[in-house]
Formats: C-alpha cells, sequence, structure tokens
C-alpha cells in the first residue's frame, strides 16, 4: 500500500514518493527468486523475470492553447519460461511473491502447450553472470522539471511559427522513464533506468484562395536523454524559420522528375537507413520469423560475409553504447551486456542483429556463438524478442562538409527532415521524401522545391554514395515509435550520420505522380 | 504490495465502485473516470513452429480533472484506494499547472448507450494456451507437404471499458475479439500468400481452411512474370479495400476540412460536404448494430455509438466533428468511425475476375503512407499474392509494385463490387470492417517491387 503518498507529483516530492515507494514495494529479487524458483520446480529448463515501472508524460498543444497534459504509469512483472523446447510467457500487474510463483507455472503450462508444435528446441547462447545496474546520463531529469516551464515552451513555438508565417502550429513533448529490473536462472540480477525525451511541432500554412496548403516539422530527434536536450534545440528560432518556409513552399517550384544526384543530411538520412539497413540486418526477419507482418530480408543468411550491400565508403555499425541513442542500455532484455558491431563493413554485409536464441543459427558462418545483446520488450506485459539496436553510418575521417558535397553535384537535391517513407516487405524498394528540398545546380544550393520524393532499391542506392561526410557532420536521428512483431509493440531507435551523397536517383514529382 | 485488479474481477458493480472511489477522492469541479481491463494470450508460430506466445492481463485507470478551463490527466493500472487517491491528486496538480483551455468542454451527461449485439461472446473469452496450440497446429497441417512455409498469429481478448463522470454519466461494456493471420511462403522463397481475420465470434476462426488460402495463393505465385509498372484496371480483395477505406475514415475530421488543411476542404474556404468525391456506388457508414463488425459502445470522448453515414452514392454527407467543433458549428459531434461497413454487389470475388478483360488482382496491400495530405495521396507497396487477369480468368503471377495513388482517385474509379465480407488486416487498422471486394477502372503502380 502507498499509505496515502503521491504516486506521482513533481520536484522534490517525486524523489520522496518514489523512494519511499521502493521501501514499500516488495523485494524485486525476493519475487524474481520465486518465480524463477517455481519455473524450474513446474520443469522449466530456464527462465526470466522483468519487474518494470514505465512511465510517460505527454504534452500537446496548437496555437496559443493546451490540448492535453497526460501522465501515464504502469508496473507489473513478465516471466518467461523454456519448457518442452518451447517458449512460455505470462504477465501481471500484481508484483508479489505469490503472483510471481503462479505466473511461472502458468508460462510453463504455456511453453508445454506450445511444445506440441515446435519444431526444434530453442537453445540458448552462453551469457556472463551480472550484479549490476546502469542508468541514462541525463542532466536535467524531464519528470522533475515544472510543466510550467515546458507550457512556456510550447507555446513561444507555437507563438514563433505564427509569426514566421504560418497558418497554424501544433507541437508536444514527450517523455519516458523505464525503470527495469531483470534475473534469471543464469544467475544475473540488473537494475536499469533508462530517460526518453522528444520535443517536436509541424507549422502548416494555407493559401484559403487556391486551397493549397503546406507543412514543415521540426528537424529536432528524440534522444536516450533528459530536457536538457529539448533546452539546447532551440525550438522558437527553428519555429520561426519553419513558418516561413512552410510558407515559402506553397509558391515553390513544383520539382521536374527525372535522375538527379541527391545530398541528404543526417536528419532525413537516418531514417532511409532505418528502413534500409537497420530492419534487413534483424536475423529473425532474415529467417523467416516475422513474415506474417514486419516481413522478412533481401540480407538472407547465404549473403552473409560477401554480399556487396553499397560502396567501400559505406560501413554501418550497431551500438547499443551510443550516447544519446535511444536504444543505448547497459543491457539487453535478457542480461547480455550492450557493446558495439558492424553490420556492413567497407561495403559488404559482414552481420546481423542477434538475440540469444539467434546466436547459435549462424555461429558457424560469423564464428561468434555469443548475442550481440538485441534483446527488447516494450512493458512488462510484453515478451522480449529481438529489435532493433543504434545503426549508425560511419563518417569518413576524411570526409568534408555539406558544401563539399554539394559542391560536387551539377543536377541535385539537398534534403533535410524525414518526411514520408515507405518500404517493401524485403526492404528492397524504399520511398522517401524531405521536410525540406533545395534544387542544387552547378554545385550550389538554390531555390526550394516542393513535391519531392525519391525512389530506389537498397543495394543500388547504397553503391550509389560516392561521398561521405566527416564527423563535423554527423549527427542522430531516430524513431521514437518503432513498431515490430505481433502484438505490434514499440522500440526506440537512433542512427547516427555524417551527410552523404547519391549519384542518379530516382526522383518524382507527388503531384503529378497521377496521371 | 501493490492493488490491483485482474481483468475478470472487473464485473460492472466493482466498476461503479472504482469510479465512486475516484469521485470521492476527487476536489476538482469536474472528474472523469475510464477503466479499461484487458485479459487474453496469443501465439506466434513461424517456418511451421511455434514460436513466442502469451497470456497478460492488466485494468488501467483513466482519471481526467478539471478546475475552471484547466485539466489534467493521468492513467495508472494501481487501483488501490490510496494509489487512486494520490492519482487523482496528481491529475488535480497537473490540472492547476495546465494553463486554461478555451476550447474545453463540460462533461456529458448520462447518456444510453447501445447495447452492441454479439460485442461478447464467451467461447472467445475462454480460448486457453491449449486451444490456441491446437488452432495453430491445424493450421501448421496444412502446410505439411505443401513445400511452403507457414507463419502466423492468433491473439484473442477480452476486454472491459467502463466510464463515469461528476456530471453522472455511467456506462459498462464487454467484449471479446479475436485476430488471426498467417502467411504462407514456399520453401524456395519464390511465392508468398496471405489470409487473416478480425472477429468478436472464435467459432468463425476456421485456422485451416484460412491456411490453405494462404497456401495456394504461394503455390499460385511461385512462378511470376514480369509487368512494368503503370495504370491498370484492378480487381481489390477485401483486405486491400480496407487499406483505402481506413486512409478515408481517418482523414474525415471537419475541423482540418474547415481551416483549408484537408482534402475535404474546398478552394475559397468551406469544405466539400455534400459534394460527389467517389463513385455512385460506394456507400460507407458506420453501424453499431452490424453483427459481424461489433465494436465500442461509445467513442473516445464518450459519445454513444450510432450510425454514422461517412458516403452515400459516393457523396460526402457527415465529417467528423469533435464536441467542441460541433459546438462551434451547431451540428451534432460524431463518435467517429468505431467500425466500418461498405455496401457491396450481390457477385462473387470470381464475379469481378469473370468481368475483367486485363487487370490486376491484389491480395493486400504492404506500408500505406501519406505522400500528399492535399490529394490524399499514399504510397504503399503491394504484398503475398499479386496476379494477372486475362480474359476473365487469373491467367499468372506478376512480380509486386511499388504505388503512388489517393483512395479518393481509386474509389472514384469502381465498376463492381462484391458481396462485403469482414476483414482482419493491420494496414487496414483493426476497427472491424465489412468490405467488398472492388473493381476499378485505374490505379497507378510506379515502380516494380523484387520483394516476394
Amino acid at each position: 500500500m502507498l499509505l496515502g503518498l503521491p504516486l506521482l507529483s513533481s520536484g522534490t516530492s517525486d524523489v520522496l514518493s518514489r523512494r519511499l515507494r521502493r521501501l514499500l514495494e516488495p523485494d524485486q529479487k525476493e519475487v524474481a527468486d520465486a518465480a524463477l524458483d517455481a519455473a524450474l520446480a513446474a520443469g522449466a529448463t530456464y527462465a526470466d523475470v522483468r519487474i518494470s515501472r514505465h512511465r510517460y508524460q505527454d504534452l500537446a498543444s496548437r496555437e496559443a492553447r493546451i490540448e492535453a497534459i497526460t501522465e501515464r504509469e504502469t508496473y507489473g512483472m513478465g516471466v518467461r519460461v523454456i519448457a518442452g523446447g518451447a517458449w512460455g510467457f505470462a504477465a501481471s500487474p500484481t508484483v508479489t511473491v505469490d503472483e510471481a510463483a503462479r505466473l511461472a507455472r502458468r508460462a510453463v503450462a504455456v511453453a508445454q502447450a506450445n511444445a506440441k508444435i515446435t519444431r526444434a528446441p530453442i537453445v540458448l547462447a552462453p551469457v556472463d553472470v551480472y550484479q549490476d545496474s546502469w542508468k541514462t546520463p541525463i542532466e536535467k531529469d524531464p519528470f522533475q522539471v515544472p510543466l510550467s516551464e515546458k507550457v512556456d515552451l510550447l507555446l513561444a513555438t507555437n507563438a514563433a511559427a505564427l509569426k514566421g508565417g504560418a497558418s497554424f502550429c501544433s507541437s508536444g513533448m514527450n517523455f519516458q522513464h523505464h525503470a527495469k529490473y531483470f534475473a534469471s536462472t543464469e544467475g544475473s540480477h540488473i537494475d536499469q533506468e533508462l530517460y526518453r525525451s522528444y520535443g517536436s511541432f509541424e507549422a502548416t500554412a494555407v493559401d484559403e484562395r487556391s486551397g493549397e496548403f503546406q507543412s514543415r516539422r521540426t528537424l529536432a530527434q528524440p534522444v536516450g536523454g533528459g530536457y536538457e536536450t529539448l533546452e539546447r534545440w532551440g525550438f522558437a528560432a527553428e519555429a520561426e524559420r519553419a513558418g516561413a518556409e512552410a510558407r515559402e513552399k506553397l509558391a515553390a517550384a513544383s520539382v521536374e522528375p527525372g535522375t538527379k544526384d541527391l545530398v541528404l543530411a543526417p536528419s532525413h538520412l537516418w531514417l532511409t537507413i532505418h528502413e534500409s539497413v537497420g530492419h534487413p540486418t534483424e536475423l529473425d526477419r532474415a529467417l523467416g520469423y516475422e513474415a506474417n507482418l514486419a516481413g522478412t530480408s533481401f540480407l538472407t543468411a547465404d549473403k552473409l560475409g560477401s554480399f556487396r550491400f553499397g560502396s567501400p565508403i559505406v560501413s554501418f555499425q550497431a551500438d547499443k553504447n551510443q550516447p544519446g541513442g535511444l536504444a543505448t542500455v547497459g543491457y539487453d532484455d535478457e542480461g547480455v551486456k550492450a557493446g558495439q558491431w558492424l553490420l556492413v563493413k567497407e561495403g559488404v554485409f559482414v552481420d546481423y542483429q542477434t538475440t540469444r536464441e539467434q546466436a547459435g543459427w549462424i555461429a558457424d558462418v560469423t564464428g561468434n556463438e555469443r548475442s550481440h545483446g538485441t534483446s527488447y520488450a516494450e512493458h512488462w506485459s510484453d515478451v522480449q524478442f529481438q529489435r532493433m539496436p543504434n545503426v549508425n553510418l560511419l563518417p569518413d575521417p576524411h570526409g568534408g562538409s555539406a558544401d563539399d558535397l554539394v559542391g560536387g553535384v551539377d543536377d541535385g537535391i539537398y534534403m533535410e527532415g524525414d518526411a514520408s517513407y515507405s518500404i517493401d516487405h524485403q526492404r528492397y524498394n524504399f520511398q522517401f521524401s524531405a521536410q525540406l528540398a533545395w534544387e542544387i545546380k552547378g554545385g550550389k544550393r538554390g531555390r526550394l522545391l516542393r513535391d519531392v520524393a525519391y525512389q530506389a532499391i537498397t543495394p543500388e542506392f547504397w553503391s550509389s554514395c560516392d561521398a561521405v561526410g566527416g564527423a563535423g557532420t554527423y549527427a542522430l536521428g531516430g524513431a521514437y515509435y518503432d513498431g515490430k512483431g505481433e502484438p505490434v509493440q514499440s522500440n526506440a531507435v537512433s542512427h547516427g550520420c555524417p551527410v552523404a551523397r547519391f549519384r542518379g536517383v530516382k526522383v518524382l514529382n507527388t503531384r503529378s505522380v497521377l496521371a | 504490495m501493490t492493488a490491483t485488479l485482474a481483468p475478470g474481477e472487473l464485473t460492472e458493480r466493482e466498476a461503479r465502485r472504482i469510479i465512486e472511489r475516484v469521485l470521492d477522492a476527487a476536489s476538482a469541479d469536474e472528474t472523469d473516470v475510464r477503466i479499461a481491463a484487458q485479459e487474453g494470450g496469443n501465439l506466434r508460430f513461424a517456418a511451421n513452429g511455434a514460436t513466442t506466445s502469451g497470456e497478460i492481463g492488466d485494468t488501467t485507470v483513466r482519471i481526467a480533472t478539471t478546475f475552471g478551463k484547466r485539466t489534467g490527466t493521468i492513467e495508472v493500472n494501481e487501483v488501490g484506494e490510496d494509489a487512486l487517491a494520490a492519482a487523482v491528486r496528481r491529475a488535480e496538480e497537473i490540472a492547476h499547472a495546465s494553463p486554461k483551455d478555451p476550447e474545453h468542454m463540460p462533461p456529458l451527461g448520462r447518456q444510453r448507450y447501445p447495447d452492441v449485439p454479439r460485442a461478447h461472446i464467451t467461447a472467445t473469452a475462454d480460448i486457453d494456451a491449449a486451444r490456441r496450440a491446437r488452432a495453430a497446429g491445424r493450421a501448421i497441417d496444412a502446410a505439411k507437404g505443401r513445400d511452403v512455409l507457414l507463419a502466423g498469429f492468433l491473439q484473442n481478448a477480452e476486454v472491459t471499458e467502463a466510464i463515469g463522470n461528476s456530471a453522472g454519466n455511467l456506462g459498462y461494456q464487454r467484449r471479446t475479439w479475436l485476430t488471426y493471420s498467417n502467411t504462407a511462403r514456399t520453401t524456395d522463397g519464390a511465392g508468398s500468400g496471405w489470409s487473416g481475420v478480425y472477429l468478436t465470434d472464435a467459432d468463425r476462426l476456421n485456422t485451416d481452411a484460412r491456411a490453405r488460402v494462404a497456401i495456394e495463393k504461394a503455390l499460385a505465385s511461385r512462378t511470376t512474370k514480369s509487368l512494368e509498372p503503370g495504370v491498370y484496371r484492378v480487381v481489390l480483395e477485401p483486405s486491400a479495400v480496407g487499406s483505402l477505406v481506413g486512409l478515408l475514415l481517418e482523414n474525415m475530421d471537419a475541423r482540418r476540412a474547415d481551416e483549408g488543411r484537408s482534402f475535404l476542404s474546398a478552394p475559397g474556404g468551406g469544405t466539400r460536404l455534400g459534394q460527389r468525391l467517389l463513385s455512385d456506388k460506394v456507400t460507407i457508414r458506420t453501424d453499431p448494430a452490424s453483427p459481424l463488425a461489433a465494436g465500442r459502445a461509445w467513442a473516445q470522448s464518450g459519445i454513444p455509438a450510432r450510425e454514422v453515414e461517412w458516403f452515400r452514392g459516393g457523396v460526402t454527407t457527415t465529417l467528423n466533428y469533435d464536441r467542441y467543433w460541433a459546438s462551434q458549428k451547431d451540428v451534432e459531434p460524431t463518435p467517429g468511425p468505431l467500425n466500418a461497413l461498405m455496401e457491396g454487389e450481390d457477385h462473387s470475388l470470381e464475379d469481378l475476375i469473370r468481368e475483367t478483360d486485363r487487370g490486376l488482382l491484389i491480395t493486400r496491400f504492404w506500408y500505406i503512407r501519406e505522400v500528399d495530405p492535399q490529394t490524399l495521396l499514399h504510397t504503399g507497396l503491394t504484398r503475398d499474392g499479386t496476379f494477372w487477369i486475362e480474359d476473365g480468368h487469373v491467367s499468372h503471377a506478376v512480380n509486386n509494385f511499388r504505388w503512388n495513388e489517393s483512395p479518393v482517385r481509386a474509389l472514384r474509379e469502381v465498376e463492381m463490387l462484391s458481396r462485403p465480407v469482414p476483414i482482419g488486416d493491420v494496414e487496414a487498422g483493426l476497427v472491424p470492417m465489412v468490405l467488398p471486394a472492388v473493381k476499378a477502372h485505374a490505379f497507378t503502380f510506379s515502380s516494380v517491387s523484387q520483394a516476394v
């Protein structure tokens, strides 16, 4: 019982209530041990327990009005087992020793039912045992920042967009705090706290006479970090510029479709990396485990180590340690320590993302019997499975600036910010558009264009990359709500990249595409 | 310990007790309470074997408190007396920190919520892990010896929702749902087929029959002939139609139309309400009384579910008004598209194919995203069974395509409809939908997708 203490509150009372709550809640290790013992007694050969509390704070505004301020909190535990060679899982919001044992027995019963239709017994890769804790490095806990500061920032952002020329502006903030405890029959007990912060806006300009409207969203990106990341962005200044650019887009020249060179800023390129590199290098996809919804992958296991994915200047690194990364953790959700590894090395596809179940499936090719640590579950109520780490395009140590890359283009487009995105279910054919598309003529960035989208085939696109910018152009973008699995779970993941140039890409005019 | 409530314990009496407890703890001018409990399980399978599965239950309480025009909202899953009192206090703290909302609407008084027929089927609520495994096993058995690998997903849930507020409104509804889909891929990776459904009644599941549909499509699409992108006549199976209808219904917001930033905005101001935007064969409505599409008894706003006609004979007949915008425009607020029913004609899918000289048969769409909100242009792809029709027969499979098309344009080109059936495709959204197959004169495919 909480004895009437505030469940959630701002300022010091929140810290106090959380400390007291931790004292009043049952000992996590005691609960976890009850589940693990009960699972083994019921016939499980492996079990893990996750006890977690997830907090969210969401603010939404438009123009001079705060539409909603909402806080959500969910607490519970999930028990996963292997019994009869099959997975079983059960979850409950009741975190007690008795419920832990009941859940464990239920998870074993689920596994035993599934064992009748399982093709091969689950075998887990070896893992080291840890007693450890980890926390996202933050300067300002977003849940401690007074709401009035956030409200002021949102309303100032909207006002600036209207001042810049927008007819409307909507903005919002979304903060997450995940307190996660993990224990397994391997002997690990791991405590982690993850923080994520996101601020955004969209300015829209309307020309009532013609009935035309155009929008321009922020180039700000969600991060694994605290409120300081929003304070540093400069939302009001960007919003004023965005309001003017939304208005400018109404009168902008409509793009001439054709084959053009593209220079893509990190605020745009991160999403292309996410869809065309992050997802196809998921091993569960490649082997058909996501075939029923998310799809499979053109990067089949026979291509591992030899397939030419892109040009030799293109290397992609998976990185669960990246500062500011949304998928950055100390340990994954099955107790594997976070690390880094290459997925594409100098243009060649060399590795996948793996979990403990998956590592052995390709160990004969990779020589690595250990998991890369990409197991993740959104909540206590979700079973963990393979999810994307931060996947980054490495900068060229000798790479130049955005202007340097633009300088090498005679007829092309410079694109900033992510907009529409779509890719097929094997990750070949994609189409993207941007918030801002600037014409490049004779090596110079010129006027704003509208109605721009580009289409490409993944390995052809990355093979057309002839320049990657230097570390000075590197920035982090990210997906706050990346869906995968059935039932669909949301993951948050970042993608760092420098500016990059691509030759001869098919550009569409989205107004003339309908014949 | 945490005080929680198993979803099965959320009786109408218990729901009233929780609502009263929240209202008693509240000091705000207005308090609104929503309770949602869900209990159920799921099973995934792939490569002809079970993968992950689980059984989960949870109960959440959402509390919105308002002082004057300042509102704060909190949602928790701990429902003990102290936890609820603490949640109320936090919601009130948020309300005090919030600016006045000039658009705040007073709470709804007592509403009459419809008794949605067949919304709750005990047989669906009672499905357990063993029955899920047997159902998946029947589908996997259908794949054996057919040179295909089957992947699929079965999920069932019992949902209980309650609503109450300080103005005396009260509502309680219990319902069930079940979703099943499976994808067959030939072992050489050359062919793929899909079938899926969303139901309230588990007795209509038939996993082996649904597996056979996916398997036959996979085998039939194993050998494809290349087809160039272009504008083709199409026969869209109901799942593909669901994607287009879903895009339309998501974009019916009246305020955005009035503000000039919707495909329903008219040049010079005003909206396209009353204009014929679609083929005169297209009538789309929402009706909670539909036995094949039973759903929620009230909308998120608390407005009772009722019949709403969105398009009649291709003419836009209703826009979606929230309570505030409805008050500004002096119209009735709408509960939104809680389900989607599209009228059909007395034809089968085979009849539509028979009446097609040359065109494409599309099983379903994938990864649909908006490209241009002005024209409602979207892009997406075909997958899991794309076939060429020649002289009234399915002639052969063809490659998949990326398309760029607007549901407005596509549904303006309708030539023929089949009898409606329930569908279940995540790409269409998971509100219940009962839709026909559609034969349409033109659909724009802009590039080839090598994906199978």
